[in-house]
């Protein structure tokens, strides 16, 4: 089974919201979907859902047209809710009745992601009694309850405390290893460099990176260097052919052009008996690909 | 499958909007204002009619605060007036014309329970002028000199050689109809509720379904801005939410209509033993044992069970036909209402945004009622009343009331229903395509043109 969404296309008037988008998921895992604010994310998810039409373009799921009324899909929306003012195990029981669930089951499916969340003192509640962290933690029950087979996490993490964060995380990881397909969407680099092996990066609507994460920090190579020693070292980072990034208390970044110009420096560093408290050559985070592909002219909407 | 879900959201919404306080403690207080008003309105008029329903005989009227009456007849008429005043457990003495003003004084200042009339003749009429003591009520004296005035007249044919078997004729009033030739004449009180109950029934109409039409925008408001709707649109498709929450809605204020309706039944049912209706034969035993006796009650021009007559064949279209008709048209109205009011809902993503989005709505919805109400106001029928009939803004409005009182047939309370179920599809449709298109978008408030571009 694999999920494949081909040369999508949006606009709305003249604006290109999403121009030709193309990735593929063929087995499961968790599936990075990036973007700036305004990149063109939740239009792809919603084109992706069918909630929103496409100008162009296709939603595979195992070979056939994506039917989101007929599969099992999971979605945690950047913008999400709950009704205010009905109960919470009111609710849940309508979501699994709108997905064609039984009661039962739904109930049964209910007790158990309410468990796992620690949340089970709340069903009785109304939703606006509960903290915005216990409201996602419902949200993300509503997107599990189903069971289902793709998932679509947009920014899970936001707005959790550390140990709800990890909770959450854990959760993610247990759907992942039960074999689901997941799209997860986040601000958070390190979350994504923690969990997904694969990604797409949109920039105003146009792909400009996407690929396997660990693939393109490869090909790119080990190319920042900080350096840190106990005599002042600018000199010989000139001579080996380093660009200076910055200097930090915690010592100094360099871009090299290869890795053989750090070990020249690294060498002449040693044959001056300079002491070496931090050498550190490694490739580039997801974080300054990031902004690296979109920070020039990032979008502030 | 568009439409796949509806149920769900129709349960969900309607047990929901049930639960509600709200509309527990609203239907609740609804309920027993309407219930009050029919019992009441059935007994109060018991009580301004007590007098007139005693039975004319024995029984004194044990509230009478009077005890004696003291008559000065100076006409040349000799007035018997003692049997008819003791049925109100008053005795009569006669006294002089000149032992009036004595009187008059003896009981200012006593405990005495006693009136002083006098009988007299004044510019070619019957003039009576009575004085009560401090110990007498006003109503009371009321009570006895309206007794007094129905025997001068009765008494007074009599000894003008009217037979006392022409006596009720000759007192009662003159029962005129004027109808337009080839239609059914009808009663004053048949005018009134051909001209109140329309009046009633369009306000009452509008008020269930502009209201609860506004409560499905306001419903579709919340989903919106609360951002669940973008969690709802990944099992089912917008036409489904919203069919389903119409539905609900449109359940939910019939539900509300039928519970007030038989509260109001109910109260009318628990007065019925106590009430006017249950006094219709012992009000025309009253009127014609006291005519009879050219006595007490004589000349009384309430006709009660001919009112009571005049109601009942002013209603006599209501069936189960008139039912269906009624049910059916508060459901399309409602459906055309709530569908306009959907759009208004959906146009917005911030719940205070949705005061100026209803705006068109409460403009079509007054334009609608105005339209139904205005032509109530005459009697005769005319141009505006035919075309609120037909426009759907109006008709849901008007056409329950006209049918129920036989104002128009069933062929053209049919093509009434017929032209706002056309009106009703169409609105559908147009909100489905133009729902679907605009649920989505947050940001500032969507103008129609907005969003009739957006749906294209």
């Amino acid at each position: 089974m694999a999920l494949v969404v081909e040369h999508l296309s949006k606009k709305f008037g003249d604006h290109v919201a999403v121009e030709d988008l193309s990735f593929e998921i063929p087995k499961p895992g968790i599936f990075a979907f990036l973007g700036t604010n305004g990149a063109g994310k939740s239009t792809s998810i919603r084109m992706i859902l069918n909630m929103l039409s496409k100008d162009s373009g296709t939603v595979m799921w195992n070979g056939e047209p994506l039917d989101v009324m007929k599969e099992k899909i999971g979605y945690l929306a950047e913008e999400r809710g709950l009704y205010p003012k009905y109960n919470i195990l009111e609710q849940m029981q309508y979501f699994g009745a709108i997905k064609g669930m039984k009661k039962r089951d739904a109930n049964a499916a209910i007790d158990y992601l309410f468990a796992r969340l620690k949340i089970e003192e709340y069903k009785k509640k109304k939703a606006d009694q509960l903290s915005k962290g216990n409201q996602q933690k419902v949200q993300l029950a509503a997107a599990l309850l189903s069971n289902p087979e793709i998932i679509i996490l947009d920014e899970p993490l936001s707005g959790l405390d550390p140990v709800n964060a990890d909770l959450f995380k854990s959760i993610i990881r247990e759907e992942r290893d039960a074999g689901k397909y997941i799209i997860m969407s986040s601000h958070q680099m390190e979350t994504i460099e923690e969990f997904c092996e694969d990604l797409v990066l949109l920039h105003h609507g146009r792909v400009v990176m996407d690929g396997n994460l660990n693939e393109i920090k490869r090909q790119r190579g080990r190319e920042n260097l900080t350096v840190k020693a106990d005599r002042p070292i600018g000199d010989i980072a000139a001579r080996c052919g380093l660009t200076l990034v910055e200097e930090t208390p915690n010592g100094s970044s360099f871009k090299v052009k290869s890795e053989a110009d750090a070990n020249a420096m690294l060498s002449e560093m040693i044959s001056q008996n300079i002491g070496v408290i931090k050498f550190d050559l490694r490739e580039p985070t997801l974080h300054e690909l990031f902004v690296e592909k979109c920070g020039g002219e990032a979008n502030e909407d | 499958m568009k439409t796949k879900g509806w149920r769900e959201v129709f349960a969900f919404t309607f047990i929901q909007q049930i639960k509600t306080k709200s509309f527990i403690i609203g239907t609740l207080v609804i309920t027993l204002i309407v219930a009050l008003i029919a019992f009441m309105a059935n007994f109060l008029p018991t009580l301004f009619l007590g007098d007139m329903m005693n039975d004319g005989g024995d029984d004194a009227d044990d509230g009478m605060s009077i005890e004696t009456l003291y008559l000065s007849n100076e006409t040349d008429i000799p007035f018997e007036m003692a049997a008819a005043v003791q049925t109100l457990g008053v005795n009569v003495q006669s006294i002089s014309a000149a032992d009036v003003q004595t009187k008059v004084d003896s009981i200012t200042d006593s405990t005495e329970k006693a009136v002083v009339s006098r009988i007299f003749m004044e510019e070619g009429m019957f003039s009576l002028d009575s004085r009560y003591s401090p110990e007498v009520s006003k109503g009371d004296c009321e009570v006895l000199t309206s007794m007094l005035i129905s025997q001068i007249k009765a008494q007074y044919l009599v000894f003008s050689g009217l037979p006392e078997d022409r006596l009720l004729t000759a007192l009662s009033g003159v029962a005129s109809t004027v109808s337009c030739a080839g239609e059914e004449p009808t009663s004053f009180v048949q005018d009134m509720i051909n001209a109140v109950v329309p009046m009633m029934s369009a306000l009452v109409l509008f008020v269930f379904i502009f209201s609860y039409s506004q409560l499905v925008a306001q419903a579709i408001a919340i989903e919106k801005s609360s951002r669940i709707v973008e969690y709802l649109l990944t099992s089912i498709k917008p036409l489904a939410l919203i069919i389903g929450k119409v539905l609900a809605m449109c359940c939910v204020s019939l539900m509300q209509f039928l519970i007030i309706g038989v509260g109001g039944g109910l109260g009318l049912v628990l007065s019925l033993p106590i009430g006017i209706t249950s006094k219709i034969g012992e009000v025309t035993e009253a009127v014609a044992s006291s005519a009879g006796a050219a006595g007490e009650g004589a000349g009384s021009d309430i006709d009660v069970a001919g009112v009571l007559n005049d109601i009942a064949k002013a209603f006599s279209n209501v069936d189960a036909t008139t039912l269906i008709i009624m049910i059916l048209t508060f459901v399309l109205g409602f459906l055309l209402y709530a569908g306009i009011a959907g759009v208004a809902g959906a146009s917005v993503s911030k719940m205070e945004d949705l005061g100026p989005a209803i705006q068109p709505l409460s403009i079509i919805g007054v334009l609608g009622f105005y339209l139904a109400y205005f032509p109530q106001v005459t009697p005769e029928e005319n141009v505006m009343g035919v075309v609120a009939r037909y426009v759907p803004i109006s008709s849901p409005f008007i056409l329950p009331s006209d049918y129920m009182l036989g104002k128009i047939g069933l062929g053209e309370a049919l093509i009434s229903v017929a032209i706002l179920l056309i009106a009703d599809i169409a609105i559908m449709l147009l909100v489905a395509k133009v729902y679907e298109n605009i649920i989505l978008h947050t940001g500032s408030r969507l103008k129609l043109a907005d969003m009739l571009k957006m749906s294209k």
